[in-house]
């Protein structure tokens, strides 16, 4: 389903940086319905391959499939039928402070052009299984930080994605909201879709006993399919 | 695209025009400056165009016939003048009009007294010439002094006021060129600044921007919103600007005669209003749509 073939990504110089590689002939592929960890340091290219896998990011050198589509030759104005195919959850959350959590949520098929009585329907379900059918009307400010990442899982769920891509997204949360996004996160897994997620956790990679891409500096050092936490 | 989005992206358009009320309110200015140029300019080109016509108006070519010259050869020659393409009239003053005319005008004049002791009428007969433009009095002037006319004319009297007109039609014509290019400098300013005052509020909703992306809205949902803000913009400072116009045109309409010498510059606007109101509208929203356009550009890639 996903592929990335020899892929690089070189940010250039700026004022203050020097040119970073930040992934250097990075190879793997994703199956579908698969539950892939990708682990490493802070900097090793974990956010980077997301970026990449989800056209936010161009690749310097390397194809990206998904599908069967290269990705990185998509133009600009094509990038959102991609999108649209994708769940995005991160750390800091990303929601609109100016929503409700049932505003917020039905963000993504509103920007899809859904009608409205589906909308209704589709956010309903999807807060039942996020457990938030209680708090649809709370603003993301009235929201604990677990809370707010299930906001962002539904989001993210809403438009029924092929893959989801998580970026730490435990990273703000305690060890209890850690587990409860994590449960979420394998039985979302379960439904179907593929899972992609960045962290640097060591509690989380071996709880997990999934595939685990280890990165260090921006390249590939193990892709173990039932990895554990080596750096 | 569906209504219900248009609708939506109306509505964005139109909070976001509400929610950012500082930056909206400088976007605002500057283009409301713009538009007040391009009305100003629009308006002094009417108050020049009426002036020239006045003195136009005023103005011809009188040809003096010598004492003998028969009634048929100066109607020849009228006839030759009104084939002329410059030549808009030509009319024919026997001695006895001008002599009618002259004690008219000059009921108290004593040289009227001393032209009735003489019993002579001491004027000749004469045509006055108008031409299209004041820079045509030349051609005619030239074609008049040819050696076939001598023995017929007396003289021709090339009115000085040609020459003013000559200068203002010239002038007008600068102030045309310069006017446009005033206006495409003013123009090309207000797009920067209007540009950069949208890019501000643009960054400020960076992030509900990169939300917009990552769920997969389409380019024209995103850009959509800023487009409408943009227009409200360029609307709102078209109005301003109309009102404030309207207004002062109103209140001052009696100083601004004078001051234009004659030229009702409320009347004129009256007159041109759908003129007016397209321009107003069109140099707003204009300006509002294409900073918009270029302001959100930037965050439409990847």
């Amino acid at each position: 389903m996903i592929k990335v073939q020899n892929t690089t990504k070189i940010y250039p110089p700026n004022l203050t940086k020097t040119t970073k590689i930040a992934l250097s002939d990075v190879s793997f592929e994703v199956k579908d319905g698969e539950f892939l960890t990708i682990s490493g340091r802070s900097g090793a290219g974990k956010t980077t391959i997301l970026k990449i896998i989800s056209a936010q990011e161009k690749p310097t050198k390397g194809k990206i499939f998904f599908d069967n589509q290269n990705i990185s030759q998509f133009k600009d104005k094509d990038i959102h039928k991609l999108r649209q195919k994708i769940g995005f959850i991160f750390q800091d959350y990303k929601l609109l402070s100016y929503k409700t959590v049932f505003e917020n949520i039905a963000y993504s098929l509103e920007v899809t052009e859904f009608k409205d009585d589906l909308i209704e329907k589709e956010v309903g379900e999807v807060l039942e299984l996020v457990g938030l059918e209680n708090q649809a009307d709370y603003f993301p400010g009235e929201l604990s930080g677990g809370e707010k990442q299930r906001t962002a899982i539904a989001r993210a769920l809403i438009h029924r994605p092929k893959v989801i891509l998580a970026d730490e997204p435990t990273g703000n949360l305690d060890p209890y909201h850690s587990r409860d996004i994590l449960k979420m996160l394998l039985k979302i897994n379960q439904l179907g879709a593929t899972i992609i997620l960045a962290t640097h956790s060591k509690e989380i990679i071996n709880s997990l006993q999934k595939r685990v891409i280890t990165l260090q500096d921006g390249k590939i050092i193990k892709d173990e399919p039932r990895g554990r936490f080596i750096l | 695209m569906k209504l219900k989005t248009i609708k939506k992206i109306f509505q964005s358009g139109l909070n976001n025009f509400r929610r950012q009320g500082s930056l909206t309110l400088a976007t605002l200015f500057v283009i409301f400056i713009a538009v007040i140029l391009g009305s100003s300019l629009f308006m002094f080109k009417g108050a020049v165009s009426f002036l020239t016509a006045e003195l136009q108006e005023k103005v011809d070519l009188s040809v003096f016939f010598k004492e003998n010259t028969s009634r048929s050869e100066i109607f020849k020659l009228e006839q030759k003048l009104t084939q002329f393409p410059e030549v808009k009239k030509v009319e024919y003053i026997s001695p006895e009009t001008a002599y009618k005319s002259f004690v008219e005008t000059h009921e108290n004049d004593p040289y009227l007294k001393a032209l009735e002791a003489i019993e002579i009428n001491p004027f000749l007969a004469s045509i006055h010439i108008q031409a299209h433009s004041a820079s045509q009095y030349g051609v005619i002037s030239i074609f008049l002094k040819q050696p076939e006319f001598q023995d017929i004319i007396y003289e021709v009297n090339d009115s000085k006021r040609a020459v003013i007109i000559e200068r203002l039609s010239a002038f007008t014509s600068n102030v045309n060129t310069l006017g446009i290019g005033l206006i495409i400098s003013l123009g090309l300013m207000a797009v920067l600044v209007t540009f950069n005052t949208l890019r501000l509020t643009i960054f400020s909703q960076k992030e509900e921007i990169g939300i917009m992306r990552l769920v997969g809205a389409k380019d024209s949902f995103i850009q959509g919103p800023f487009l409408v803000q943009g227009v409200l913009c360029g609307f709102f400072a078209a109005l301003l600007s109309f009102i404030l116009f309207y207004g002062t045109l109103f209140f001052v309409r009696g100083q601004l005669q004078d001051l234009f010498l004659g030229f009702n510059l409320f009347e004129f606007f009256q007159t041109n209003l759908l003129a007016i109101i397209s321009l107003q509208l069109t140099i707003g929203i204009g300006l509002g749509l294409i900073s918009s356009i270029f302001a959100i550009r930037k965050y439409l890639k990847a």
